[in-house]
């Protein structure tokens, strides 16, 4: 799969192979409420209490995550006193992958243990659990289609589900990835690396968590982030390549991805503030329906 | 998994009326929409919702209830089976996880966490997915024209199904899902190219594909066909049995619903799943048990003896097949006018939405 | 501050500042917490967590151009959290559930240890009454009871001399994993309800024993918020003629936000049932209940629970209640509570006409209409679209087409 040469990632005139510029983002799209509003409604039996969900769309990858809850944890032992329960389930649809399908289990596929308890790390840094005590706040996430950067997508659709959820949150988390080539002499950053990309900085079809080893070498990095934004600060990062450049270099990467992630929270805001102002139309008697398709 | 006494009567009763809750019919399908990336006339540049990296997809979707099923369909080909090398294969895998884990066996949803939890959703997606093998896949497509070259290269279509929310009925929306995913499926024309005997030797020798050169693929995606046979794959239809005590001599009155919610399914006393195809035949019945509502309904009027249970009389399953035949009827005519419709509309728009399946799972109605 | 009102604000965003030497700053509402404000320098670590808050600022203020009403955020986008800082006594966030009471002194206690500032937690529109500043969010998904609210709740569990009351109306599951679909559910203890008879007395444990008469796993209720506790459990009661077990009827849910609080949740729907509809087809069947005597006014009764459970049934006729107090001429000083008792009675035992279960089911599926595009349920609201629906000549069974949904809900949102 390594076929590809890493000077094709940025061609002569400094663009991508999917078209983009180094600093640009991949076409991204938020989808408050995607599964029927704050369910559990309709039916007089609900087939589950979900209370947010959000769909987003990052290139090609597309994540769609299901937040239930606060409720009972059911089982006392998993109860804490003083806090909710966060539980964060990542899942992959068998037709994700781009190429051949490929069935996951969740509670035995290594990267998805992995990305879940990075999610959950991500979102318990968020989400004020301590307002919930002895319930429990679930997260599903469910990988639909996955061009690489899964996990970003996974923390920015959380993040939403979380929020249409009106689950309290210190701040919005918001991810986006980060890369550095050494491409014909001269380093090149790129943000928000597709599939192929992720592949060639790390030398592994890398899933999106970034899968250590291969033949990552050391001029080369893929460095997930999430960030809070509006405080600037970092909740997640994760590198696995040897750095060459030495802690400058993890730093440059390092700022272009929370460039990046400022992006994304644009994006994300823009979602949330339309979603939040049809609704509140919708409340006040004022809004528009309109027949889509 | 119950709901009250009171309201399973009322629902029983509705449907005694022919008036059910929701103002259906007993016999009505609720209006099920689907959305599929459209086949052979347009190009993928047109916006319906649909998994942009499988080769069909579709989303049955019911606008005014909580269903929502995603299926994709991919298509490789592979080497088949010794004893059946003529043939193509149809794989089917259903996910119900995020909705909460359906209880086909109840009717409704269990869910929570733990590892038995988990186990249990395992064993109900298995249940659901050997019941579509059974009732669906063997008249899906024609397997004899899957193959390109017998013994060598045949189609393996792979269909994964992903239940997001399910009201009730989910093997008819599960099977709607798959039909019209299979139905929008194109796959390119492959040709094998037979150098007498050698590429057949070559073929059993090693590993299909080791030469490259025996397949030709037509890449114009206006060659490109839907799966042989699909116009046949048959829908499921469940029929939900009620039955009530009727008046002090014990009789029991026995009415059929079709598609029913999932309240509604909660009290039926018996289930008949009857997968018919577009021709009005019957492919295959299944019965399931009922909601669970039979033993509270017993204590309620009157005790036992009332012959309200699973099992049902060799006569009525007769009629049940039947009803679901009717039924099955309307429901292709349902599908096809939804199909009509949002093909016509495909051709007069090709707007916005350039990326490709911004649509998934949008509701239709836009509110702003 | 002052600017902020009415305005739409995403978590993190900063509402206000205030500092200790400046007294009268604002207290914190629904939807905020509050931290203190950070030092502007803290002392820069090597930890490259620290770093990259560093950097960040760079990275955020570099990144847009367009940046539009962050609040203060930007200002202080330099300043570096640390989960110590968030963990500790100098954080104290809102308790959505029971507040009023804490409110004053967390603010005066924080106030002592330096300038902080509010910052929202949900989504939401923000609302100021005097210093107290909260966000509402335009739909929160969890039902946050307060005292008085009506419930059109599920028992989903007996014992302990209490019932279980799921406030999703969820049936009880099957599974060894119970409830673990219901949100927080509420609970009604026996002392809370009016044992049959209508006298007031002791509860024995005869009457523990006998819990299951009065409501068994499964039956729907109507019950009122008595006491929300500290960790948002609620204790209900059914001690009013109104409330009590529900028969004869359907329920419908909808996401909690679009029932607002009113005075009255019993209400009347009139006239949903269309005037050249006629019982074509009566099915006479000799039944265990007697077939209505077609004395119908062409009401609906709906009950709306502000957990989101709504109730639909026929209204009671007059006429029955005339008829009971005709009967019952030589006591017509019978309690209320009895008459309303066999009123019940009558109702669950009486069959349902056609005519009134396609007003039912108008009624049902209009409710639907509304929550699919998230229109407030009021009984005006849903009169509208059920005589739109009836104008338009609508089929019950198309209401939920989503052409005919914008359609019949047109006028609502024309108000």
């Amino acid at each position: 799969m390594t076929s590809l040469r890493r000077t094709d990632i940025l061609s002569l005139i400094h663009l991508r192979s999917d078209g983009r510029r180094p600093n640009e983002i991949r076409h991204m799209s938020c989808h408050l409420g995607a599964l029927p509003p704050t369910t559990d409604c309709g039916s007089a039996l609900p087939t589950s209490g979900c209370s947010g969900s959000a769909l987003v769309s990052m290139g090609l990858t597309q994540v769609l995550c299901v937040v239930r809850g606060p409720c009972d944890v059911g089982r006392r032992s998993e109860e804490l006193p003083d806090r909710a329960t966060l539980e964060v389930t990542m899942r992959t649809t068998p037709f994700s992958p781009p190429g051949d399908r490929r069935v996951t289990n969740p509670s035995t596929d290594r990267r998805l243990i992995e990305q879940s308890h990075l999610l959950q790390t991500a979102l318990s840094a968020s989400i004020l659990l301590h307002l919930f005590p002895k319930s429990k706040i679930s997260v599903a996430v469910m990988v639909l289609a996955d061009d690489g950067g899964r996990l970003e997508a996974s923390i920015n659709a959380a993040t939403l589900a979380l929020m249409d959820a009106g689950i309290p949150l210190k701040d919005m988390v918001c991810a986006c990835s980060a890369g550095r080539w050494n491409a014909g002499g001269s380093d090149e950053i790129v943000v928000d690396l597709n599939r192929r990309e992720i592949q060639a900085a790390t030398g592994s079809a890398g899933g999106g968590g970034g899968a250590p080893g291969g033949g990552g070498t050391s001029d080369t990095i893929y460095l997930p982030v999430a960030t809070m934004p509006q405080r600037g600060t970092v909740v997640l990062a994760q590198c696995e390549s040897r750095l060459s450049g030495g802690a400058e270099a993890f730093g440059e990467v390092l700022e272009v991805a929370m460039k990046g992630c400022q992006m994304v929270m644009e994006i994300m805001a823009a979602a949330v503030r339309e979603r939040g102002a049809g609704l509140w139309k919708a409340k006040e008697g004022k809004a528009d329906v309109i027949l889509v398709d | 998994m119950a709901i009250s006494p009171t309201e399973a009567h009322y629902i029983i009763e509705s449907a005694l009326h022919d008036f059910r809750i929701d103002g259906r019919s007993r016999l009505e399908h609720r209006p099920y929409s689907v959305g599929t990336r459209p086949s052979t006339t347009t190009t993928a540049t047109s916006s319906s919702s649909c998994l942009i990296l499988s080769n069909g997809s579709s989303r049955i979707h019911l606008p005014g209830s909580s269903t929502d099923i995603l299926c994709s369909v991919k298509a490789d080909l592979v080497r088949p089976s010794p004893n059946k090398p003529n043939e193509g294969v149809v794989e089917i895998s259903v996910d119900s996880s995020l909705a909460g884990g359906l209880d086909l066996s109840l009717g409704g949803a269990g869910g929570g966490g733990g590892t038995a939890a988990k186990r249990q959703l395992r064993e109900r997606e298995s249940q659901i997915t050997s019941l579509l093998q059974r009732l669906v896949v063997p008249h899906a497509v024609h397997y004899r024209e899957l193959a390109i070259c017998p013994g060598k290269y045949v189609w393996r279509l792979s269909v994964d199904i992903v239940v997001l929310r399910c009201d009730g009925c989910v093997l008819d929306g599960c099977a709607m899902a798959m039909r019209e995913g299979l139905r929008s499926t194109l796959l390119p024309r492959v040709s094998a190219v037979m150098n007498g005997e050698e590429g057949v030797a070559s073929g059993v020798g090693d590993h299909g594909g080791s030469s490259n050169n025996d397949l030709i693929v037509e890449g114009d995606v206006r060659m490109a066909l839907p799966p042989p046979g699909v116009e046949d794959c048959p829908l499921v239809v469940t029929v939900g049995v009620l039955s009530a005590p009727m008046g002090a001599g014990g009789r029991v009155r026995h009415v059929c619903v079709v598609d029913a919610r999932t309240e509604e399914e909660a009290c039926a006393s018996s289930r008949v799943c009857v997968s018919v195809d577009r021709k009005g035949m019957v492919c295959g019945v299944h019965t399931l048990g009922g909601g669970g509502m039979e033993n509270r309904m017993e204590d309620e009027f009157g005790g036992l003896g009332l012959g309200i249970s699973s099992s049902m009389p060799v006569n009525m399953l007769g009629d049940v097949v039947n009803t679901a035949a009717g039924a099955a009827k309307n429901l292709y005519e349902m599908l096809d006018r939804e199909k009509e419709l949002s093909d016509g509309k495909d051709l007069v728009r090709d707007d916005h939405d350039t990326s490709g399946y911004g649509n998934l799972l949008k509701s239709q109605l836009l509110i702003r | 501050m002052d600017s902020l009102k009415n305005h739409f604000v995403l978590p993190g965003q900063v509402l206000a500042t205030s500092h200790s030497e400046t007294q009268g700053g604002f207290l914190r509402g629904h939807g905020t917490y509050i931290e203190l404000v950070p030092h502007d320098q803290h002392d820069n670590d090597d930890d490259p967590r620290d770093n990259a808050g560093g950097s960040s600022s760079l990275g955020g203020m570099a990144g847009t151009s367009k940046k539009r009403g962050w609040g203060n955020s930007s200002d202080q986008s330099n300043v570096v959290m640390r989960s110590e800082h968030d963990g500790g006594g100098d954080n104290d966030d809102d308790d959505d559930g029971s507040k009023q009471s804490g409110e004053g002194e967390d603010a005066a206690a924080l106030l002592r240890v330096g300038p902080q500032r509010l910052i929202a937690s949900v989504a939401g529109t923000v609302q100021r009454v005097n210093k107290l500043i909260s966000v509402i969010p335009s739909a929160p998904a969890v039902y946050t009871g307060q005292v008085g609210d009506l419930i059109v709740g599920r028992i989903i569990g007996v014992g302990g001399s209490r019932w279980r009351v799921s406030l999703t109306c969820s049936p009880p599951s099957s599974g060894s994993s119970s409830s673990s679909s219901s949100m927080r559910e509420g609970q009604l203890p026996l002392s809370g309800v009016n044992l049959p008879g209508g006298v007031q007395r002791i509860r024995t444990s005869e009457d523990v024993l006998a819990m299951r008469s009065l409501y068994r796993e499964g039956d729907l209720l109507t019950c009122e918020v008595q006491n929300v506790q500290k960790d948002g459990t609620l204790i209900l009661h059914t001690r009013s003629l109104r409330y009590g077990k529900l028969e004869n009827g359907v329920l419908t849910t909808v996401p909690p936000s679009l029932v607002g609080r009113r005075k009255n949740h019993f209400v009347t729907i009139k006239g949903v049932i269309s005037s050249e509809e006629t019982n074509g087809d009566k099915h006479h069947d000799d039944s265990v209940m007697d077939v209505d005597d077609g004395e119908e006014s062409g009401n609906v009764d709906v009950y709306l629970g502000l957990n989101g459970g709504i109730w639909i049934q026929r209204t009671i006729p007059p006429q029955w209640e005339n008829s009971l107090h005709g009967s019952l001429d030589q006591d017509s000083r019978a309690p209320l509570a009895e008459t309303l008792q066999k009123l019940r009675q009558r109702h669950a035992n009486t069959r349902v006409s056609a005519s009134a279960r396609e007003g039912i089911a108008r009624v049902r599926n209009a409710i639907d209409c509304l929550r699919l595009v998230h229109c407030q349920i009021t009984p005006e609201s849903i009169e509208i679209v059920v005589k739109t629906s009836l104008r338009e000549g609508v089929r019950v069974k198309d209401m939920l087409r989503p052409e005919f949904i914008v359609k019949i809900t047109e006028a609502t949102r024309s108000r």
